[in-house]
Order: C-alpha cells, then structure tokens, then sequence
C-alpha cells in the first residue's frame, strides 16, 4: 500500500489544463457578448419596419377595404332604389343611415392614420381628395333618393286616380248599356206589336213600322251603340295613359285620340237626349251626361293639379330626374372608387418600403454573425491543440493505476474462494437431508416452540396441505379454515412444549385425526431434544383415508349379511318392513309437525335395528337428536337420510324382490282344507278356509317381535325368554303391521326400562332369565287384544310423579299418572340411549291404537313386571275369513 | 291501424288548443256559436231572417234545459253581405269569441270567404243560406256542412215538374238569371237535368241575364219577348227586386209564361214587391211551407213570433235544430273533431221533416228536398204536383 501512495503521488502536473481550459473560456464569452449584440442591432432594425407595417401600412388598407365595402353597398341600394315599383318598396330602402355610418367610420380611421402615413413619405393630398368624393357622392345619394321618392308618391296618386277614373268608367258603361236595355226592349215590344198584328189582324200599323225603320227607336238605337262604342274606346285611353313612357307620347294621346273620343262622346249625348225626349229613360241619360262630365274632367282638365293626365306628366318628369340623379351618383361613385385607389397604392409604397429596410438590417446581421463565428473556430481550434497534449500524459498516469488495482483484486479473490468452498459443504448436507424427507411417503413437518413450521419438511406434506407460507404456525397450516380447531391445537401445542408436564401424556390430548380435502390423514408428534430440552416438535403425517374406506365397507358387508339372515328368515316381515320404512323416511322429509317428524323417526330407528340395517338406524338416531336440539331438520338431513335408506334397500333388492307375491302355507294349515275337499263340506266353507291362507298366523308375528326382542335384549347384555301365544288367530298383516311396528316401542321399553340385568334378577330372587310374553287373543264383538308382558322391575310411579311436577305436570292421581306415560315426550329415563328414552314411542302405540278404533291400557306393578295390554277391532274384511275356529273344530270333529 | 293513430293524434292535438264546449269558459258556460250575415244594407232581410229563426230555436232549446245541460247562445256580427267584411268576421267569432261553430251564414259571396277559413281553422261552418256549388265540393270539405239543398238540385226538381209533370216541352222553356255564379250554377242545374231527360240542344234555349246589384232587366226581357220564340215557362234565377220587375213588364206586354224562381229569391220579398201582378208566380223552396203540419213546422210556429214568419226564418230554425241533433249525437263532451266525426258516421238525424238524414264522409248536405210553391190570393200554396199548374197554363192561352 505505502508502494502505491507514493506512485499515485508522483502523478500531478495537470496546470497546464487549467491554463487552457481558462484560454477557451475567455474566447467563448467574448464571442457570445458580441453575438449578442449583433442580435440585438438585427431585432431592433426588424421591429422598426414591423412597427411600421402592422401600426400604419395594415390599418389603412383594412380600412380601405372597409371604405370599398361601405361604396360598394351604396352602388347596391342605388340599383335597388332606381329599381323600386312604388313607393313601399322604396320606404324600406329609403334610409341609407348604415352605408352613411360606415363611410363615416372608415374615413374618421383614415384620417387618423393618415399623418403617421405622411411622416414616412405619403402624399398628404390624396386624403383630401377622398374626403371630398365621399361628400359629393353623399349628396347625389341624397339628392337620387328624394327624386324617386317624388317619383313614386306622385305614381300613387296617379293609380288612386286611375282607380277611381276606372270605377267611373264601369259604372258610365253600366248607364249606357242599361239605357240599351229599356231602347232594346222598346224595338222589340214594337216587333211584337207588328207580329201580332200581322198575325192577328192581317196587317201592322204604318206607323208602327215606320219607327222602327227610320223613325227614332232606330235613331236612338244606333246613337246608343257608337255610345257604348265610344266609352269603350274611353276605357282604352285611359289604359294607353298609365303606359305612357314619355312626355311625347303622352301629349300626342291627349292632344289627338283623347281629343276625338270627347268630341264623339259629346256629339252622340246629344243626338241621344233629342231621341229619348218623352221616354222614361230621359232621366237616365241626363244622369250619364253628369257623370261623364265629371270623368272627362279627371282624365283631361289640364288645370286640375289631380287630373290623369297632369299627375302623369310629373310622373314622367320626375322619372327622368331620378335617372340623371342616378347617373350623377355613379360618376360620383367613380370618383370615390378613384380617390380610394389612389390611396390604397400609395399604401402599398410604404409597405414595399418598410419591407426593404427589413431585409436591408438582416443582411448586416448575417454577415457580422459570419465574422465572429471564423473568429471563434480559430481560437477553438488553437485550445484543443494544447488540450490534446495534456491528455496524453493523463493517460500514462492511469495505466500505472490499473496495474496497482490489479495486485490488490488478486488478494481479495484468494479470501473469497475458501469462503465459497465451506458453504457448498454445509448446503450439500442439507440438500441430502432434505432428499431423505422428499423421499418419504408418510409425511412430516417440525415447529419450533412457538409453532412456527421449520423448513425441514416431507414433499408429500406439501402435496397434500399446500405450500406453507414464510413464517406460518403450524396450527394455521393445518387448519387454515377452522379457526376453532386451529385455537384447540394451539392450546394443545403450548401444553406439550411447555414441558410442565410429561411429554407423551400430553400427545394424548392432541387431535390424532385430520380431515383435508375429503381424505383422512392420522397426527403422530414426536419430540426433538437437545439434552432435557425439547427444542422442536415433529408431527408425522399418515394418509389413513384408504384405510378407513376399507372399515366402512367391511362394516357394511358385516351388517348386510346380518340382514340377509333375517330376510331369509321372514321374507314377508322384511318386505312390509321395508316399505313401512319407506313411508316414515318419506314423512321424516315430508312433514311438517315436528311430532309427526319425531315419531316417523324413533319408529323408523327401531324397525331397521330390528332387521339390522344398524347404518339407518344410527342415522335415524343421529338425526333424532338433532331434531331435540334444534327443533328443526335440514333439507340435507333429510336427503341423506332418504339416500341411505335407498342404498341398503338396492344392496337388498334382489333378496325382497318376490316377498310379495308369495304365500307361505303350512303343512297343518293345508291339511284340514284337503280335508274339507275330501268329505265335500260346503263350498262356502272351503272358500273361507282358503281365502284364510292370505292371512297370516298371528303367531308369526308375533314371533318376529320375538325374535327381535330377544336379539336387542342380547345387545343390550340382558337375557331373555319370549313366549308366544296366537290361539290361532289369523290376520291381515297389512292392517296390523303399524300396530306392530308400534308394539316394537313397547318391547324396547320393556328391555331397556323393565328387564334388569342378570345380577339384579338374582339378588333379587327372581329366575336368572327374564321372560317377555306376547299374546293375542279374540274378544266379542269382532275385537283382538294383544297383550305384551315382562317380569321386569315395572314403573317406578315415585320417579314418574316426581319427574312430572319437575316439570310443573299433573301427577296426583294414577289415571294421571298413567296419561304422563302415554303422553308424548315424556320418558322417566335421563340419558336417551339407542332403544329407547325419548318419551315418543308410547304415545305412538296409543295413537295407532286409537286409528284402529281401540283402547291401550298398561299395569305395572313395582318389582313384578308390566303388562301393556291392546284392544283393537278387527277390520272389516278380515272378518269373514278369520271365522276359522269354528271350521277348525268341525275339522278336529272329522278327524276325531 | 294508423289511421286511427293519426284521427287519435289530430283529435288530442286539438283538445289541446281548439276550445270544445268546455275548455274556454268552463263547464256551465253557455255553448257559443258564432254567425256573420248581412244585418244592414240591402240583403239585410237575409240575415235577419235566418238570425230569428236560429235564435227561435236557441230560446226553445234553452227553455228545456239546453243542450248537453248547457245553453246556447248565438254571437251574430254584421258583414252586410260585403265579402270583405265577412273575413274579420269569422276571425273574430273563432279566435276572439271562441265560438265552436259557424251556423247559418247567409249568401254565396260572403261563403266563398268563410269556407276557406272554416277549413283552415277547423271550425265547423254549418247550414249556410246559399245552394251554391262552392259549398258542395266532391268529396265535401271536412268543416263544411249543409242544410238545404243546392240551387242545381232546385232547377232540376223545376225541370222534372214542368216537362214530366206538366207536361211542357223543353222547347218552351226559357232562363232569366242573374248574370254571376249564382245564375250560372241555377242555369247549369237546369241544363244538365234537361240533357239527362235526352234534350241535347238545352244551351240554346232562350237564356236573359241581367247585370247582378241592378234593375236594368230591359235587355233581357227584350230577349224573352222576341216575338220569333214563345216561351211558356219561365225559369228564374235573381234576386227579389230585378225579378218582380221582369215578371211585372213581362206581364204588361202581354207575355202569358209560367214564372219559376229558385228559393233564394226569397218568395215572401217577392211576393210583397209583385202584389197582385204575383198571381201565380211559382217559388221553389227548400225548407216546407210555413204552414205545413210536419213536427218541425210546428215546432216552429210555436217558438217564433207571428211577425217573424218567413221561409227564411224557418231555414234558420232548421238549420240550427240540425245543428242542435248533431251536438246530441256526439257524447257528453264533444269536440268539433268528435262531432264532425260522429255526423260523418251516419248516425241518422231527425228534423221532423218526415224523414231522417244521414250524413257520410262523401255527404255533407242534411237534405235534398225541395218544395215547390205557388202564390195565390197573395199567399203561398205548396204545389203537391206541378200538373196543379195546368189550369193556369190554359187560362192563360
């Protein structure tokens, strides 16, 4: 190192960088304040002639065009003036204030811009030439509009005039005709007059026919014709007036044509009035000599201002004033036009003007930038030149410095190669151990202490649980949903690290079981030490869901063969079993009532037991006490329940499959019917006898209950002897299978409440083997009374009380007593087992009992034994057959 | 489908601005309708005439409790039979009076300007004292309903009478009429029913004319004295006043024809101008005689006053009874789209002329009656059958 220092001190000497570096810098300020001002010089030239252009040249052409515009505009409304028809046209064109403004405007803004214009150079009197075309072309405007103005008032007036004139003519033409009419009418009356005569009386007056020949009718005749003629040709004239375009031809109308029809008219008047002397239509005429006086005078009289013909004249006259108006004004117009031109070149001079000194500075500016940029490169190139030379030498100092960086990265790389060496030791070792963990097919993991998951761990842990994540504790990776399991296994956890107590007896309060993903996993735990201490946990990890599966269906296997058994041994039983199972599990779903609901379900758990079906029944009881719990089943209860029950019924269909269709008869029943058949009794004997095979021995089922008793008292450590007792009753099973099935409630009750165990029977003297009889017997009037008796401890009527009033019942009498045995869920019993408990089955027995139209009763005497005793009518269409007695003894007879 | 959409969609859109019975002034208000006739002036006996009689009607209607359970009454505003006048008129009465409809207008002028307003603003324009053919367009305009029948209708029904009844040849016929519509749609009427009798040469049958709003009927009646034709029958298509002057110098000069004048020449004005010279002058009407005994007649004569009498005043009556029937047929609430619509649906209406009226679409005029009368001693005569005429007709030769 010491080495080092010295060489590294050995490299200074760059000054002379500096000093070039210092050299460049001064260069480059220079330049840049003189670029600078160079900028400066060129800018300031060019806002001049912007300045100048945009504050003087723009404006005054904008204003021209504002001033060519508001000319334009003025030339429009003079064309559409000359041009208006009459005097309402003319109105809404009359006001020119807005082209007035307009003008006005423009030249105000001219005038204002004009003296800037002439500080750089304009001619000062084309403004003065403009203003005064503008005032002249005003005043013809003016001048135009009064005259048409004139004009179109005194056109009014004469087509008022002309209106009226016409009214009168119509109404001189209606007068002329009409008078036509009564002379018309006079010529024909004589016509008449003369017809008739010649008709009539051979010949016509003379005179008659020298009036209308050439005496006045025919006179007048003629006169009215070139009257209506003339007035006609009046009507003429005066149309020939309105349309007069010239002064000329309207004096020649007046002077020659208006002239004759006066004359002609007058002339004819009188000739008429002299015809019509003494006609009614005199007056007539005299009136229609007024009224064309009065309208000679209105067309013609030169010395009425209003007559047509004057108010024509002016009309004309005016006429051609506005014409010449017209004219002035476009001279006028021209003149402005010219005066506006004038000015908008000399605009244009100034704008050339101002552009030429634009470019003028920027030619100057360019070339001086010029200059100071060869300046610049040369002093550029003189500062690298030295730079390069320093450079140089730097690079030699810094090659001797790599070599010394060398030497020292040497020694550090030794340092780093025995470093690596042991950590690929250490992580071998424990990729091996974790190879021995993956390769296990049981799985395992550790926790520390505090539950936290330790690396080391099997693959198939992972497989089946899922990748922990950093940091988990065990109890959230195992149970990573139920949080109520993962806060027992954490207690559990704290107490078996906590080392207070042995180890292994506190493995035995931890979950050994674990269900993931529908497969079964079994928890073993084993403690890691060093020394006394235990510093980890491992749990061993077994997938025990095959093995599990296997005892299932092992135990299925187990309890199919056992119903098999049974089935075999009563077929019948079985199948009406079977479907009164069907019926209760379809009310377990169906109903509503939940007491309904309870009795279909502890019916339904000891009829499966009794032929073995153990899965149903347990269910059966699992769902009972859910049903006490919470007073309500699931939908899913339910279903399961109704899958169960149809599973065991499938595994079972090919052994019930027929059970219906077959009778079973015996020997001895057969025997006396042969009998019968041989010594020919009467045929309605033989019918009831053979229609009694459909009937069923009581003693058969009886013997099934029996059969059932006897086992369930065997399951329940008791033993039993049963006793059956028909007196050769036969029955409809159908009808009596829910009395029976009923009846399997009183035999639990019997086993699990009456029968004590052996060791009680003996203490207390009675036989070792308990006896429960069953028997049926046949009453009058079409009744059976079943009897089902044991020899049990009978009712403790002391505890039934006390249970009662426990519960605030009525107790004090023994009927009331006996009502709290047969009420619904009422059981002396405190655990409910299996068999029975619940207080559900006898109320079942009573109700069945009353559906079939019977009674119930029940005696129970304390260490003796109960006796339950049915009384039940015997259903109608059993009552024929079931009249066997009698055949049979008569069969006896015969064979005695 | 979308007829009925539209004939839904119009029918809203006028409820919602065109005031029906209600809207304007509530629903107890009286029903307003509107008539603008000649009060002044020299056709003043049309207007007034046909003004009494509506209100004859009005005041008998509203005795028995209205219409609807609502009154009504009549906004009458003089034009004085001058076209221009009638204009404002209907504007004021529809837009300023609210009225629902326009009853028994008189005169064909005044007509031409009302009828294009009806239309225009859906105003129903009914009964109108005119048998002109603007009125009675093919198909009939929507707002436009008639009453009596049409002037061609009354020369035709004159036509049968004198060829086929009468027995007169149609070469014995002659026209005096008006020299304007009128008298040409009264001389049209005629010449068609001539031609559909198998008379092809009726256009030259003598044909006067006189200038309409004059007495100047001397060339005219120059025309019918030509001793070279004799006319029998006369058919007359003016006003009272120039016709009573024809009849009365045709009958100085000695010309013996039967005269036949079309309604509107309103035969009671005649009658009074003619005096004795109006014997035997026949007037065709179009609402029966005044002392007919049909219901309506009756109805009539006993809601009027004695003094009011006159075939224009029945019309009047007529007309709004007809009105009246309409607004009964069209439901509690009627619009005028609803009523025009309920007319047009051909529900029958019945007048107490003896018959009943159905209107349709392509039929807007409630009748086509047409009653021939005949003055005698100064008074008018319903002619059962023109063969009555016969008698005078040989008197006369």
């Amino acid at each position: 190192m010491k080495a080092l220092r010295e060489r590294l001190s050995k490299l200074g000497g760059n000054s002379s960088i500096e000093a070039n570096l210092k050299l460049l810098g001064i260069a480059g300020l220079a330049l840049f304040v003189t670029l600078v001002a160079s900028l400066f010089y060129v800018q300031h030239g060019l806002l001049h002639s912007q300045e100048r252009l945009t504050g003087v040249t723009l404006p005054i052409r904008r204003t021209l065009g504002r001033l060519d515009a508001a000319v334009g505009d003025a030339f429009r409304r003079e064309a559409q003036l000359s041009s208006a028809r009459d005097a309402t046209q003319l109105k809404t064109l009359v006001d020119r204030s807005a082209i007035e403004r307009d003008l006005h405007n423009a030249m105000h803004q001219l005038r204002e811009l004009w003296p800037r214009a002439v500080e750089t150079g304009a001619d000062r009197g084309a403004m003065d030439k403009l203003d005064a075309s503008v005032k002249a072309f005003l005043a013809s405007d003016a001048e135009l509009t009064a005259a048409l103005e004139r004009r179109h008032a005194l056109q009014a007036r004469f087509d008022v005039q002309l209106g009226a004139v016409d009214k009168d003519l119509r109404a001189l033409i209606e007068g002329a005709q009409s008078i036509s009419g009564v002379l018309r009418l006079d010529f024909i009356v004589t016509l008449r007059q003369i017809h008739q005569g010649v008709q009539y009386n051979g010949g016509a007056p003379a005179s008659l026919i020298k009036q209308i020949t050439v005496g006045t009718t025919r006179a007048a005749l003629d006169s009215m014709a070139e009257l209506v003629d003339a007035v006609l040709a009046l009507g003429v004239l005066v149309g020939k007036t309105g349309l007069a375009s010239s002064r000329d031809s309207l004096t020649a109308v007046a002077a020659n044509e208006l002239a004759q029809n006066h004359t002609q008219i007058t002339r004819v008047l009188g000739a008429l009035q002299l015809h019509l002397q003494g006609s009614p239509a005199l007056e007539r005429l005299t009136e229609l000599k007024k009224q064309y006086d009065a309208l000679s005078a209105r067309i013609v009289d030169e010395k009425q201002a209003d007559s047509l013909l004057q108010l024509r004249r002016q009309v004309l006259e005016e006429a051609a004033h506005a014409v010449e108006s017209h004219e002035l004004g476009i001279a006028r117009a021209g003149e402005l036009t010219g005066a506006v031109e004038q000015l908008r070149a000399a605009a244009t001079t100034l704008a050339t003007e101002a552009t030429a000194d634009a470019v003028r500075v920027a030619d100057r500016g360019r070339v001086f930038s010029a200059l100071v940029a060869v300046i610049g490169v040369l002093v550029c190139l003189f500062a690298a030149l030295r730079i390069r030379q320093s450079v140089s030498s730097l690079q030699t100092h810094n090659r001797e410095l790599q070599n010394l960086k060398n030497n020292l990265e040497h020694v550090n790389q030794n340092l780093e190669g025995i470093v690596a060496e042991r950590t690929a030791a250490m992580l071998q070792r424990e990729r091996a151990l974790q190879l021995v963990l993956d390769s296990m097919s049981d799985g395992m993991i550790s926790a520390g202490l505090d539950g936290q998951l330790r690396p080391e761990r099997s693959k198939t842990v992972v497989e089946w649980f899922g990748e922990p994540h950093a940091r988990v504790k065990v109890w959230d990776y195992l149970y990573p949903i139920d949080e109520r399991c993962a806060s027992a296994f954490r207690v559990g956890f704290d107490q078996l690290v906590a080392d207070d107590l042995p180890f292994e007896l506190c493995r035995d309060q931890m979950p050994r079981a674990i269900e993931r993903d529908q497969r079964s996993f079994a928890l073993d735990y084993q403690p890691m030490r060093e020394g006394e201490q235990v510093v980890s946990v491992v749990i061993a990890i077994r997938d025990v869901t095959l093995q599990i599966e296997v005892e299932r269906a092992e135990r299925i296997a187990r309890e199919q063969q056992r119903t098999i058994a049974f089935l075999l041994k009563d077929k019948r039983g079985f199948a009406r079993m079977a479907r009164e199972c069907e019926g209760l599990v379809t009310q377990v779903i169906g109903s509503d009532d939940v007491v309904l609901r309870r009795r279909a379900l502890h019916t339904l758990k000891g009829n499966s037991a009794i032929f073995g079906l153990i899965t149903v029944s347990e269910r059966a009881h699992e769902l009972e006490t859910k049903l006490e719990e919470q007073g309500e089943l699931s939908e899913n209860d339910g279903e399961q329940l109704r899958a169960l029950w149809h599973d065991s019924m499938v595994r079972l269909e090919e052994f019930v499959a027929h059970a219906h269709d077959t009778y079973e008869i015996a020997e001895t029943d057969l025997e006396p019917v042969l009998t019968a058949l041989r010594h020919r009794v009467d045929y309605q004997d033989i019918l009831r006898m053979v229609e009694a095979f459909r009937l069923e021995p009581a003693g058969a089922a009886l013997r099934r209950l029996g059969a059932q008793a006897r086992r369930l008292a065997q399951e329940h450590g008791k033993s039993m002897q049963v006793q059956v007792a028909d007196n050769g009753i036969r029955i409809s099973p159908e009808s009596f299978q829910a009395l029976f099935s009923a009846f399997v409630h009183a035999i639990r009750n019997a086993i699990d409440h009456g029968v004590e165990t052996a060791e009680e029977r003996l203490a207390s003297g009675k036989p070792e083997i308990a006896t429960l009889a069953l028997r049926v017997g046949q009453l009058p009037d079409h009744q059976l009374v079943f009897e089902i008796a044991d020899d049990g401890r009978g009712i403790d009527w002391g505890r039934v009380r006390d249970k009662a009033r426990a519960r605030g019942l009525p107790a004090d009498t023994s009927e009331e007593l006996q009502e709290l045995i047969w009420s619904d869920g009422f059981s002396t019993r405190d655990e409910v087992s299996s068999l029975s408990g619940r207080g559900v089955g006898m109320s079942a027995l009573r109700a069945v009992c009353h559906e079939m139209g019977g009674s119930v009763g029940l005696h129970s005497t304390a260490g003796l034994g109960t006796t339950i005793r049915c009384v039940v009518s015997i259903p109608q269409l059993q009552r024929m057959a079931s009249r066997r007695p009698s055949i049979r003894s008569s069969i006896r007879v015969s064979r005695a | 489908m979308q007829r009925t959409l539209l004939v839904t969609v119009t029918v809203m859109f006028f409820c919602a601005w065109a005031p029906d019975l209600g809207a304007a002034h509530g629903e107890d208000a009286p029903i307003r309708i509107g008539m603008s006739g000649a009060f002044s002036g020299p056709a003043r006996e049309l207007g007034e005439g046909m003004r009494k009689g509506i209100e004859a009607y009005f005041a008998h209607v509203n005795k028995q409790g209205g219409v609807l359970g609502r009154k009504l009454s009549l906004i009458a505003l003089d034009d004085a039979y001058e076209p221009a006048r009638t204009g404002p008129n209907m504007r004021k009465l529809i837009d300023d009076e609210q009225v629902f409809a326009v009853l028994g207008n008189p005169g064909t002028p005044t007509a031409t300007v009302a009828v294009p307003i009806a239309n225009e603003k859906h105003v129903p324009l009914i009964g109108a004292f005119t048998g002109a053919g603007v009125l009675r367009k093919t198909p009939p305009d929507r707002y436009v309903i008639n009453f009596r029948a049409s002037y061609a209708q009354e020369t035709a029904e004159m036509i049968d009478g004198l060829v086929n009844e009468l027995g007169l040849r149609p070469d014995q016929l002659a026209f005096f009429t008006q020299n304007d519509a009128y008298g040409d749609s009264g001389y049209n009427g005629a010449i068609a029913a001539l031609k559909r009798l198998g008379y092809q040469d009726a256009e030259r049958l003598p044909h006067a004319r006189y200038p309409r709003n004059t007495l100047d009927v001397e060339a005219g009646l120059s025309r019918l004295l030509d001793p070279s034709i004799n006319p029998r029958a006369i058919i007359m298509v003016g006003a009272s006043k120039p016709c009573a002057k024809l009849i009365r110098l045709a009958k100085h000069h000695g010309l013996q024809a039967l005269f036949v004048n079309v309604s509107f020449v309103l035969g009671d004005a005649l009658n009074r101008e003619l005096g004795p010279d109006g014997e035997n002058v026949v007037v065709t009407q179009v609402v029966p005689s005044y002392e007919s005994d049909l219901p309506v007649v009756k109805e009539y004569r006993g809601a009027i006053d004695a003094k009011d009498i006159s075939f224009i005043s029945l019309e009047g009556f007529i007309a709004a009874k007809a009105m009246v029937e309409g607004l009964r047929l069209s439901g509690s609430s009627p619009t005028r789209e609803i009523f025009i619509d309920t007319l047009e649906q051909g529900k029958p209406i019945d007048l107490g002329l003896g018959e009943t009226h159905p209107l349709s679409k392509t039929r807007h005029q409630i009748s086509d009656r047409v009653w021939p009368t005949v003055i005698k001693h100064g008074r008018f005569e319903q002619l059962d059958h023109w063969s009555q005429l016969k008698q005078y007709l040989r008197g006369q030769s």
